[in-house]
This record gives structure tokens, C-alpha cells and sequence, in this order.
């Protein structure tokens, strides 16, 4: 079947005018307008009346499919924009916490070139506390914020475990490497 | 395998485990999570052991911690998995030995002393020379001297004479950090675990009596409780 926008398209500019012409007259006459029409070009009238005739509106998608798809755009952007906050790490607390105290690690390695602190108060995390190499060059230390309690730890200078010489230690290690002890009771 | 190999090896997953170990601090709903890295069969078997204990009552954030270290440590999974249910069954006998008033960080203490081969009857002896420590603070302490002693080869029972000996004079904490230092460096300077805490203990003791009001610190080790 042929396209009527495709047909009006190929028509001569010369018709073109004279639909023109058509589609402006308020109630032309059907004859006079056939008359006309096969004047010009030698054009089927059949073709005429399709390009004079209004086109129907078509929808690249039909309206209850885009209202659908639109549904659904929405929720998954409400859906990901939750997900996000949600993921989000929390803020800093800038107000000191009830029953949190400061602890300061310190360890004297001064040929090391990386220092963190592992433990049960970063499940273990070898990249959440690193310590700072003070003034002096020697010494690495660190301050956090704890919760009285028993906590095992360990320092990781450059890959590797090494325990707090300053801390007790923890016997019958089930992993191979001894951990340090400590003991923070609450003010 | 060479030592030299084993800690290469032990380096390098330490290096490369911080993804997994930044991913597994806990669960969308904050709850602590088991490390990413464990095979699902071995989350799966540590799950339902951490659900058994949470129905009893036991803490289980020891247990996750646990795990974790177990992974940060290069540890395979049935070696974490033997860790975690020994620790649990030590969290139990830890419970019996002190009820269940006791709180998680003397739990845990017990546990580990438990876990370093002392006798639940050590244990006992000790907490029965715990008076007047309401929160329980001392005696942990106490915990945590004695298995970092018998980690340096002194015999359980000799280390907890001493510390009973200590704690029904209801000496402050710098006294058990102070013991063990003093313990630590004649073990370092040749002398004998159980000598050096016997003769180190003696010297403490004699200072605190000479100090002017011990005969009020020194308590008998069981007092019976008097109503108000």
C-alpha cells in the first residue's frame, strides 16, 4: 500500500500548488475539483485524494504502551535513587557520641612504608584506619573513636601482621598470626 | 611450602583483599554480614550456626569478627568455619562459667582463656576472687593478663594465683598491666614463666602492704552480700 505522505511528497511542485489551492477553499466542488485535478499532470485522482484528504495522526508507540513505559521509567529512577541513598555511607558525626571514647594506636616501625590498623572494630579492614607517620619519622599513630569493650587487633605494616608489642596478647590463635588485646572500659 | 613463600602469599592477599573486606562491613539492612569472599556453602553453615547462637542469647558480632579475620588472615574456609564453631562452643562455656549477667567483653575474655587451655576451674577461681567490681571491668582484666601470661608459657594455674592474689587486694588496673610487663621482661632476660610470675607477684603484694591503709583493700576473697 502506498504511503500518502510519500505521495504527496513525489507530486510535481506544480500540484503541490494546486492542492494547495484545494485545501484552502472553504467547499469546492467535487467536479470542478476532479476537473481541475486531472489538468494537472495527468495524475490519478485517486492519489489526489489521498494527499488532500487529512492524514491520520500516527504514534511511533501507542499511547497506552508510552503511558506504560513512562510508569515505568519513573519507578526504576525512584527505585535506583533509593538505592543510592540507602547505599550511601553515613555522614561523619560531628557531635561527639555517648559512651564513645578516644583511643591512640601507636607503633614504632620507621622503616615502614604503610601502616594500617585491622581489628574487630573494622571487621578486619585493612584499608579503613591507616596511620599517620608522625613528626619524628618513626612512629605511626592513629586516634579512634571506640565503644568500651574487648577488641582484638593487629597493625599491617607494608602487607604484613604484626602485633602491638605495648598490648597484651591473645594466645591459641586459630589463623596462625597472634592479635593484640584491648580493653577499653566506659567513663 | 616456605615459610618465605607462605608470608609472600599472606602479604599479597592482604594487599588485594580490602574490596572484598570493604564490601562485607554489614548487610543493606546494617546488620553485620559474612565476608564476600566465603563460598556460599560456608555462608550458608555459618549463618545457621549465627542464628543458633543469637537464639541463645550469645552475642554474635564475635562470631562475624571472627570470619572476617579469618579472611583478612588468607585462612580457607573450613579452617574459619572449625574457628567460628570453636568459638561458639567457647562462648557457651563461657556463659555457664559466669551467667547471664555477664557482658560481652568479659564473655569473650573467658572465652579466649578458655580457647588458650586454661581449666573452666582456673576460671572459676578467679571470678570467685572478683568482689566489688560491679561492672566486671577488673576481672576482665584480670582475663586478659592471664592469657596473654600463659601465651608466654606461664603455667595457667601459677598465673591465676597470682592474679587471684591481686584482685582480692582490688588493685586498679595499672597493676595488671605493670605485672605482666615486669613478667614479660624476665621471661626475656632467661628466667623461668613460672618463677618470674612468682617472685614478681611476691614483690607486688609486699609493696601493697607496706602502703598505709592495705589492711582495708585486702578483702577475704568471697564476701557474703548483706541486704540494705
Amino acid at each position: 500500500m502506498r504511503d500518502p505522505g510519500m505521495g504527496e511528497r513525489e507530486l510535481s511542485p506544480r500540484l503541490r500548488a494546486a492542492i494547495g489551492v484545494l485545501k484552502e477553499s472553504s467547499a469546492p466542488d467535487a467536479t470542478w475539483r476532479a476537473e481541475l485535478l486531472r489538468r494537472i499532470d495527468g495524475f490519478s485522482v485517486d492519489v489526489i485524494q489521498i494527499a488532500t484528504r487529512p492524514a491520520p495522526r500516527r504514534w511511533s508507540l501507542r499511547p497506552s504502551i508510552a503511558i506504560a513505559a513512562g510508569l515505568v521509567c519513573a519507578l526504576l529512577g525512584a527505585g535506583a535513587s533509593a538505592a543510592l541513598l540507602l547505599s550511601r555511607q553515613p555522614e561523619p558525626r560531628v557531635v561527639a557520641e555517648a559512651g564513645v571514647l578516644p583511643v591512640r594506636f601507636r607503633l614504632v616501625a620507621p622503616d615502614a612504608g604503610q601502616v594500617s590498623l585491622v581489628g574487630d572494630f573494622n571487621r578486619w579492614d585493612p584499608v579503613a584506619l591507616p596511620l599517620r607517620r608522625s613528626a619524628d619519622g618513626r612512629t605511626w599513630e592513629l586516634e579512634v573513636r571506640l565503644r568500651p569493650g574487648r577488641y582484638s587487633y593487629s597493625f599491617v605494616v607494608d602487607g604484613r601482621l604484626a602485633r602491638d608489642p605495648a598490648a597484651p596478647q591473645e594466645a591459641g590463635d586459630d589463623y596462625g598470626s597472634p592479635n593484640s588485646v584491648l580493653l577499653l572500659r566506659g567513663s | 611450602m616456605t615459610p618465605l613463600a607462605c608470608r609472600a602469599m599472606l602479604a599479597a592477599l592482604i594487599m588485594t583483599v580490602p574490596v572484598w573486606a570493604r564490601a562485607q562491613q554489614t548487610d543493606v539492612t546494617g546488620r553485620p554480614a559474612l565476608p564476600l569472599r566465603l563460598a556460599p556453602e560456608t555462608r550458608a553453615t555459618l549463618e545457621r550456626l549465627i542464628d543458633s547462637v543469637r537464639t541463645v542469647g550469645l552475642p554474635v558480632n564475635p562470631l562475624f569478627d571472627k570470619a572476617a579475620e579469618g579472611v583478612l588472615k588468607g585462612a580457607d574456609d573450613r579452617r574459619i568455619v572449625a574457628a567460628v564453631q570453636s568459638l561458639v562452643r567457647e562462648l557457651g562455656s563461657a556463659r555457664s562459667l559466669l551467667g547471664s549477667a555477664s557482658n560481652t567483653a568479659l564473655l569473650t575474655a573467658v572465652a579466649s582463656a578458655l580457647h588458650a587451655g586454661v581449666s573452666p576451674a582456673d576460671v572459676r577461681r578467679l571470678v570467685a576472687s572478683s568482689t566489688g567490681d560491679a561492672d566486671g571491668h577488673l576481672l576482665t582484666t584480670a582475663i586478659v593478663t592471664l592469657v596473654d601470661l600463659v601465651a608466654k608459657r606461664v603455667p595457667p594455674t601459677a598465673a591465676v594465683s597470682s592474679l587471684a592474689e591481686l584482685m582480692s587486694r582490688r588493685v586498679p588496673e595499672s597493676q595488671y598491666l605493670a605485672l605482666r610487663s615486669e613478667v614479660e621482661q624476665d621471661i626475656l632476660a632467661g628466667r623461668a614463666p613460672d618463677v618470674a610470675i612468682a617472685d614478681r607477684t611476691r614483690a607486688r603484694v609486699r609493696a601493697l602492704d607496706e602502703q598505709p591503709g592495705a589492711a582495708d583493700r585486702a578483702l577475704p576473697a568471697k564476701r557474703p552480700s548483706t541486704p540494705r
